[in-house]
């Protein structure tokens, strides 16, 4: 079959699948139900495949079989230790096994823990008004000595006032904490709207792409033949 | 007729067509201001290619997206991956979070080294897919061993069989990481192999805009060197490398659909505030 014949089948399956997932904001139907398990059941085939041809034949299968490392079966064991907790005689041979894994990935999670949060509270405590990043340095943004000032000095007081509103471990009385709480309380909100905003812009752009391959790739270069 | 009691599909149909028409017709938009995240993620990798302790290190452009993005991440990929080549950097493609960013990140890299005269295997490599469950485990073995960690590259050869693998042996051999996800993977080059060799690795990160807002305090910190958000980030990256592409042109679609957005809820929002004074009335 030609390649051009090939693209073109190609596409017209994209076509008909857009338009059929995306009947559903009509009304519910069948069309939609059809292309929804399809997606689903190539999805699935899909990671199957990639499991199989990147990870278990070029990791394991070859290295066991083609280049002698016998002892790569153990992990067939191994792996049937998990299933032995639908097995109320045998259950504990998956806990031997499940321990093992929660032991290494707590481990990990102390170095995860290190890596990702220490840096990000050094730089919390260390938001001096007068500590000023170069202009060009990372997390500066490029920004002025007197606007950088006033970022930190704005990071600092929305960090105590936002810590302030989870404060629950007392009743908020008075007139500084409960203000201060508020305060917290916007701009957590702002926070929220920003989040929003932004979910709002990554929903529109997948909207945008397939709208791009329904009037570019299908009508202007498939049919009307424009590059 | 009042705006709380439209059809939603008269909304849908209206949103339709304001995507559709700046995609159909030429509308003029000014140009986007480039944004801080933006510019330092477009200098580092200007700073990678000139210095001469990285500029012959290897990038890893790390795909971790599906086809449920392709708008955001595949359009940061081509702007970024055009810089790339454009010096003559060498460059692995990888996937550890979706299979699916392997042959993406695959198919886009092979038009865009075709275009460029980079040779497979001498040039560029496709690593592959591996799974997420142990990629904390893979990142670390990867640190001191990027040959026996991850074995074999997405055709089955091995690595060490590669010949531009020769050079690239260890995290200190890597000068670049460019993360594109629809997910928080980042995190993992941060914690497990950005600053487990002898000098800090520069980190990019492409995610979609709805990932983007967790991303910075990590460029507050210095953990990451720069970020394009979204379809904004990509039309950005595009502006500041004069080669417009998929993304400058949806761009004005991207803001037209967000001014429809805002003049709905303002609509909305209006019609709403009536029908609760009527109501007020009515009950007084």
């Amino acid at each position: 079959m030609k390649e051009e014949t090939v693209k073109l089948i190609v596409i017209l399956l994209g076509v008909a699948s857009t338009l059929g997932i995306y009947s559903i904001l009509y009304k519910e139907n069948k069309v939609f139900r059809f292309f929804e398990h399809m997606y689903l059941g190539l999805a699935a085939g899909y990671s199957i495949s990639a499991a199989w041809n990147d990870i278990l034949r070029p990791q394991w299968w070859t290295l066991m079989m083609i280049e002698g490392r016998w002892w790569m079966l153990f992990a067939i064991p191994a792996a049937m230790m998990f299933y032995m907790i639908y097995s109320k005689q045998n259950s504990w041979m998956s806990r031997l096994i499940f321990g093992l894994f929660l032991g290494a990935t707590a481990g990990q999670t102390f170095q995860s823990f290190a890596a990702d949060y220490f840096p990000k509270f050094r730089t919390a405590a260390s938001k001096a008004v007068m500590d000023l990043p170069e202009v060009n340095q990372p997390g500066a943004y490029g920004l002025t000595p007197y606007s950088a000032a006033l970022n930190n000095v704005l990071f600092m007081v929305i960090l105590a006032s936002v810590m302030t509103y989870f404060f629950f471990s007392f009743e908020q009385k008075g007139k500084v904490i409960p203000s201060v709480s508020k305060f917290g309380r916007y701009t957590l909100m702002v926070a929220f709207g920003a989040l929003f905003g932004s979910t709002i812009m990554a929903r529109m752009s997948l909207l945008i792409g397939r709208m791009y391959f329904l009037i570019h790739d299908f009508v202007q270069v498939q049919l009307l033949h424009m590059q | 007729m009042r705006i709380p009691q439209l059809d939603r599909r008269v909304l849908y149909m209206l949103l339709a067509i304001v995507v559709s028409i700046p995609l159909l017709v030429n509308v003029p938009l000014p140009p986007p201001a480039i944004t801080p995240p933006t510019k330092s993620f477009y200098e580092t990798i200007e700073t990678v290619s000139t210095d001469p302790k990285t500029k012959d290190k290897l990038v890893i452009i790390s795909c971790n997206f599906g086809s449920g993005t392709l708008a955001e991440n595949l359009s940061q990929l081509e702007a970024t991956l055009n810089h790339i080549v454009s010096k003559r950097m060498k460059f692995a493609i990888f996937a550890f979070n979706d299979p699916q960013g392997r042959d993406l990140g695959g198919s886009t890299a092979q038009r865009i080294a075709d275009k460029a005269g980079y040779k497979y295997g001498k040039d560029w490599v496709n690593w592959g897919f591996r799974p997420p469950q142990g990629i904390q485990s893979l990142l670390k073995a990867m640190v001191n061993d990027l040959h026996g960690a991850l074995g074999t590259d997405v055709k089955g050869t091995k690595l060490s069989a590669i010949p531009m693998m020769a050079n690239y042996k260890k995290a200190d051999d890597v000068g670049l990481i460019i993360e594109y996800a629809a997910s928080d993977t980042v995190k993992y080059w941060v914690q497990f192999f950005q600053r487990a060799g002898s000098t800090p690795i520069a980190t990019l990160f492409c995610p979609t805009s709805v990932m983007a807002n967790e991303a910075y305090p990590m460029l507050e910190t210095g953990q990451l060197q720069g970020m394009l958000v979204g379809l904004k980030g990509a039309n950005e990256f595009e502006t500041v490398m004069k080669r417009p592409g998929f993304a400058t042109r949806a761009s004005a679609s991207l803001s037209y659909s967000h001014l429809l957005i805002i003049l709905l809820i303002i609509l909305g929002n209006v019609g709403m505030i009536q029908d609760r004074k009527r109501q007020q009335g009515a009950t007084k």
